[in-house]
């Protein structure tokens, strides 16, 4: 075997992809939310890998770019999986030192290094700490200096945890463990994917009635830059009569970065987190994050085919995971509570409010494994809005991507995809976004000043996490569910209805 | 004694190199009761046959093995050499050593044992052989047609022209299947109605075509030559023999917004109808589903308004039964229904709409008279995005193969929007452009460089709507750049797929179909009319996507096919049929629940007064197709199977 053939059949062992399977039709970069920045757009990467100039990928831009949102993997008619071709290749190049000297490059490469870096230390994501290694590894100071310091002081960073690293895991050795297996090289084969029938079958909805407890893993957003969502995902679950138990000892899931750039790495770190819950006996865990959710979901997924992984996590922790306990997200949650249940709730209509629900990429793909909604046009979010008297709007962009992780080291990219975003639901009569994500609330919310100033064409569109909707019809004080700690205003338009 | 003569062929190569002929050859004429062992080139020349005709003179035998190829190929050439040389053509065997030995194996000395054990074991079933004489049917000089679409219009009148008799059903009220819908067709652009609307009124009118519109086929029973059909006339409501076709009812009725099918949803009808303004016959039917009469009871206009009260609210299906020695199966297709693409906005967007419903809206007799226009608004698009390849090719959400015609009727459209419109700009998505065909790729290249078609190599990834515009982002791969463009109008050209009911219906017929469902023919090279089920032949799109002038081609071969049947007046089968032993037969019946041929009766046994002694299993050899069911479920052993008798199997396989 050649260097190149023994590259492309790792990549086929990571991926599961035979790549002789694509036929160039396009429609993945057609589909690519970085399509036109990339240097080599996903269709691209996906010929250089089938015939073999696999160096030339690994030094593409491109990779630096993709947000990971899978929505070409969702649409290709091969059933070919390029979100995790680029994930692999990314890999790779790190691990081969064969990236390009591009700035993108650097400035994603930082972030994720910065970032795992820092889970590597707390076990959890210290975010003012991730801020500033960023920024000392891309010198960028002011880029975000003055959102930085509203979020200090609304105390969605905590600087002092910043020198003592009290908010981290008590097990640190576990993580370290985890960090020390993942650079091992992995033996842990994808199973191999094929030409298939795509079809959306949602699954049966989960059934929760009030007084009922369940698990809750805040992840590191909501422990952090998403406050106000942990505030008003608590409210709204003590309005509906659900009590929370946070998974004890959890850890960050490793987000984008750890599956942007490791594939051990982006599962080791959730499977510790399923392990605890197992152990600590839960059956439906609350995840709000899309993003932990996601990554929850998927690691279940592997842990349940793959014995191997089973007992490396065991190895880690002690325990050997049953997967008895399933992550869900809050839209999912109140679809097992029933929309009536929650309209009996209702003390405060939201009667006039219309909504673009935003459903981002996280919470719909991939379509096997998130799949209880509709992956082209979901549709679970605005029966919720309906049930709670707000008015939902048919708008076209709800499943697109709006940057996800790359918010710090694409802002530029950010900008436009969200502008798009925007102006969609705006055309489409909206007031404001509802989301059921943290990075979709950022880059809509935090990102939204800069990008209106840069295109100067969309109204100010406040961004509200369904949690905090729900909790304030349920008869919640909206200062109370802190939506006043947005960027963009977003108190009035809920406190005058 | 017997006197069995081998004879080895080594094909050319296709045997010889893999399989030792001579040694072959050599001992096999050792094996007991095999009289002559002889190898050549090729047993099935002219001087092969001879050579087989003069061994069997001049050594008299009693059976003759020929090893060679499958007998697919070649059982019937030896078997006739045999009988020419005065033997039983069923006392000669096929010993396949290509197909499942030299072709399929690369040891030479294995090959060659392994065609020894072939060989042998075929001498020993030889032995065995007992002389069967072919089993003579009648035929019966009618054909039966199912579908009236292009394909079944052109056997019909092709069998009728050549002086036979053609009963030819259509289950909707009116002759033409798609092709009718059509506006203009490649690859010359002449108007479809034009051309079909003759066929189907010389059809209608022809002596020797009896035809059933608004009729289904109940039930198939018999064989080739004799087939009894049972037709389904569904209830019109409308007396055929009275109506003149003036249409006062089709005015008068009050229930007119029901969506039309031949105008694909995007024109309305009444509820008593006729499809189209050239229906054949042109005598309308009531919808039951949407008559207000039926529905609550109360309305009767049209019955009032028809002068020749033709109207009967009391019509029930009617059945006819009918006998065949013939079917041509020409059920056609179906397009896919393309709400499977969420991301393409089918179904949610007014103005994204599938080919047909192009077709609709660019022929004269369409709802908007042949002038483009948007469903929504009904403006004049001036641009239009095609979209090929929606549904083909794409085995995550249509249908893996190639429709084979959209691309074709993609670049009519777009001449077509091209000449209609002036300054209209065509935008077409495609992943290649398939056009092979007589005139074909000049066709498509005039959409390019006469008509000004702008071509994109890339598949779409989704459509949206955004300020009155349907924006399509897409790929053009040959730059390796997404492209978004702002549309008036998206057309989707669908898949051709089966019709829904293929399968069953291909049950009821009695023939094969492929995963996708359209019906399999005997070979697909050398039998591409044929199906499995002797006497019943396919025609167009319902065999495999076709255009126009394959249907035909292929209906007419169908007939061709049909008429050298009924050029004879009777038919010889095959003498494998089973046979039952009635003085060992327990009555048990399993035998008639077995047979997938309903080709076992229960006769009585009486004795001299007439009194029934027993009961038992009776074959009809005219039914029974030889499977051999009934002989692995007879518990007694009574039932056999002429040709291949359980010695004659036992024989063949201790002999390995
Ligand atoms: C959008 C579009 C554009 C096209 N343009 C062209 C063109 O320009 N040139 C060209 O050459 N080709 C064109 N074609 C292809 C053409 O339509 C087909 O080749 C042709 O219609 C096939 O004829 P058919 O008789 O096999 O099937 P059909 O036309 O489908 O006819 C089948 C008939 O059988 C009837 N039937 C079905 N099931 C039963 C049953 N169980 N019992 C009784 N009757 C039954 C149906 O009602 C129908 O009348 C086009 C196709 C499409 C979709
Ligand atoms: S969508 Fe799939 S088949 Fe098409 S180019 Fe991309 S990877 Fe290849
Ligand atoms: S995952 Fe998203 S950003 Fe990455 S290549 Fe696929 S479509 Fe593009
Ligand atoms: S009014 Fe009577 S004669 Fe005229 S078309 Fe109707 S049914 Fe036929
Ligand atoms: S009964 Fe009335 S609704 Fe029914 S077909 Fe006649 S006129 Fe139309
Ligand atoms: S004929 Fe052309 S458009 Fe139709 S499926 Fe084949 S390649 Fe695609």
């Amino acid at each position: 075997m050649t260097g190149t053939d023994a590259l492309k059949h790792q990549l086929e062992k990571s991926t599961g992809n035979d790549y002789n399977f694509c036929y160039q039709c396009g429609k993945c970069t057609a589909g690519c939310p970085a399509g036109a920045f990339m240097d080599s757009p996903p269709a691209r990467i996906m010929r250089l890998v089938q015939a073999g100039f696999i160096e030339e990928a690994l030094k593409s831009e491109a990779l630096w770019f993709c947000v990971g949102c899978m929505t070409c993997t969702a649409r290709c008619p091969q059933n070919m999986d390029i979100a995790a071709t680029m994930d692999s290749l990314r890999a790779l190049a790190l691990e081969k030192g064969l990236v390009s000297e591009s700035k993108s490059k650097k400035l994603v490469n930082a972030f994720h290094l910065s970032f795992l870096k820092n889970v590597r230390k707390h076990g959890r994501l210290e975010e003012l700490s991730l801020v500033n290694s960023y920024k000392l590894r891309t010198r960028s100071f002011l880029q975000d200096a003055s959102s930085g310091v509203k979020m200090i002081k609304s105390g969605k960073i905590n600087p002092l945890h910043t020198l003592t690293g009290k908010g981290g895991v008590k097990e640190k050795e576990q993580i370290e463990k985890i960090f020390a297996a993942s650079e091992q090289e992995s033996h842990l084969d994808v199973p191999k994917r094929r030409p298939v029938k795509k079809q959306f079958t949602p699954k049966a909805p989960f059934s929760i009635k009030p007084g009922m407890t369940i698990g809750y893993y805040p992840g590191c957003s909501l422990s952090g830059t998403a406050r106000e969502y942990d505030i008003s995902v608590k409210k709204m679950c003590s309005l509906l009569g659900l009590h929370l138990k946070e998974i004890e000892d959890w850890n960050c899931c490793g987000a984008t970065s750890a599956h942007a750039t490791n594939h051990k790495l982006a599962l080791l770190l959730p499977a510790r987190n399923q392990a605890l819950a197992d152990a600590q006996g839960m059956e439906i865990v609350l995840a709000p994050c899309a993003a932990c959710q996601n990554r929850q979901v998927t690691t279940r997924k592997t842990l349940i085919e793959s014995h191997e992984l089973r007992q490396e996590v065991r190895a880690i922790t002690g325990i050997e995971p049953t997967c008895k306990a399933q992550f869900i997200g809050v839209t999912q949650l109140l679809e097992a509570m029933d929309p009536e249940e929650i309209k009996k709730r209702v003390i405060k209509p939201l009667t006039g409010l219309s909504l673009a629900c935003y459903y981002g990429c996280l919470l719909v793909r991939p379509m096997d494994d998130m799949g209880f909604d509709d992956p082209e046009n979901p549709l679970k979010m605005e029966a919720i809005m309906t049930a709670i008297g707000a008015k939902p709007v048919d708008w076209a962009f709800k499943i697109e991507c709006c940057g996800a992780g790359l918010t710090l080291a694409q802002q530029p990219m950010v900008e436009e995809l969200t502008h798009t975003i925007t102006k969609n639901a705006e055309e489409n009569g909206a007031d404001a976004f509802v989301v059921a994500c943290p990075l979709c609330q950022a880059n809509l919310d935090m990102r939204q000043g800069g990008m209106r100033k840069r295109f100067g064409d969309v109204k100010e569109m406040p961004v509200y996490y369904i949690s905090e909707l729900v909790a304030i019809a349920c008869g919640a004080n909206p200062a109370e569910v802190a939506v006043g700690e947005h960027f963009v205003p977003a108190l009035e338009l809920v406190s005058k209805l | 004694m017997a006197k069995i003569g081998v004879f080895i062929c080594h094909c050319g190569e296709n045997i010889a190199s893999k399989v030792d002929c001579n040694k072959l050859a050599t001992s096999i004429g050792e094996h007991p009761g095999v009289a002559v062992a002889l190898d050549y080139k090729y047993f099935c020349s002219d001087p092969g046959q001879e050579r087989l005709k003069k061994a069997i003179k001049e050594n008299n035998l009693t059976g003759v093995v020929v090893a060679a190829c499958s007998p697919m190929m070649h059982e019937a050439t030896f078997r006739k050499a045999c009988a020419e040389a005065g033997l039983n053509p069923y006392l000669c065997e096929i010993a396949n050593i290509r197909e499942q030995c030299s072709w399929v194996h690369t040891d030479y000395d294995m090959a060659t044992q392994k065609a020894m054990e072939i060989t042998r074991s075929m001498v020993e079933k030889v032995k065995r052989n007992n002389k069967l004489q072919p089993i003579e049917v009648p035929v019966t000089r009618r054909a039966l047609v199912i579908g009236g679409g292009i394909a079944g219009i052109q056997a019909a009148l092709d069998i009728a022209n050549a002086g036979q008799q053609v009963v030819l059903v259509e289950r909707e009220p009116s002759l033409g299947g798609h092709m009718a819908q059509l506006s203009e067709t490649f690859p010359t652009l002449d108007c479809s109605q034009c051309i079909m609307t003759p066929r189907m009124v010389e059809a209608s009118q022809h002596p020797n075509i009896r035809l059933l519109t608004y009729a289904e086929i109940e039930s198939v029973d018999g064989y080739i030559g004799n087939f009894q059909v049972r037709i389904r006339m569904k209830a019109r409501y409308v007396d055929m023999s009275t109506c003149t076709g003036c249409g006062d009812c089709i005015t008068k009725c009050p229930t007119k917004k029901i969506s039309s099918e031949f105008d694909c949803g995007m024109g309305k009808r009444t509820a008593i109808y006729t499809p189209f303004a050239q229906s054949v016959p042109n005598i309308p039917v009531i919808d039951k589903a949407s008559c207000t009469y039926f529905k609550n009871g109360k309305c009767k206009v049209c019955m009032k308004s028809c002068e020749l009260n033709s109207i009967n609210f009391d019509m029930q299906d009617e059945f006819i039964d009918l006998d065949f020695g013939a079917i041509v199966v020409a059920t056609g297709f179906q397009v896919q229904d393309n709400s499977v693409y969420g991301e393409y906005g089918y179904g949610k967007y007014k103005d994204v709409i599938n080919g047909l419903q192009f077709e609709r809206l660019a022929s004269a007799s369409g709802p908007t008279s042949g002038k483009i226009l948007r469903p929504s608004d009904g403006k004049e698009p001036e641009n239009i995005v095609f979209i090929q390849c929606a549904g083909s090719r794409d085995c995550s959400k249509g249908v893996r193969y190639c429709s084979k015609i959209c691309c074709m009727y993609t670049a009519k459209h777009s001449m077509l929007y091209a000449h209609k419109v002036h300054g209209g700009i065509a935008q077409i998505f495609y992943m290649d452009i398939r056009a092979a065909g007589k005139g074909y790729d000049e066709f498509t290249r005039r959409a390019i460089e006469e008509d000004k078609a702008a071509y994109f190599r890339g598949r779409v990834s989704k459509v949206w709507q955004e300020n009155g515009k349907l924006m399509v982002r897409g790929v053009d791969t040959l730059l390796g750049k997404p492209v978004v463009i702002a549309a008036d109008m998206v057309v989707l050209a669908t898949a051709m797929v089966p019709q829904p009911d293929a399968k069953d219906f291909a049950k009821t017929i009695g023939i094969g179909y492929d995963e996708y469902g359209f019906f399999n023919e005997a070979h697909l090279k050398l039998r591409p009319v044929e199906s499995s089920t002797a006497g019943v032949f396919l025609a167009g799109a319902c065999q495999s996507p076709k255009d126009i002038p394959d249907s035909v081609a292929q209906a007419s071969a169908s007939a061709s096919k049909v008429l050298a049947l009924f050029s004879k007046d009777k038919l010889e089968r095959e003498p494998v049929v089973a046979s039952n032993n009635e003085t060992t037969c327990a009555g048990c019946w399993g035998c008639v629940l077995a047979c997938p041929y309903n080709a076992i009766e229960k006769k009585d046994i009486l004795d001299r007064s007439g009194k029934v002694i027993k009961r038992v299993a009776s074959v009809n050899p005219g039914l029974c197709q030889g499977c051999g069911t009934c002989v692995t479920f007879c518990r007694s052993n009574s039932l056999d199977l002429a040709g291949f008798t359980e010695k004659q199997i036992f024989a063949e396989v201790m002999a390995l």
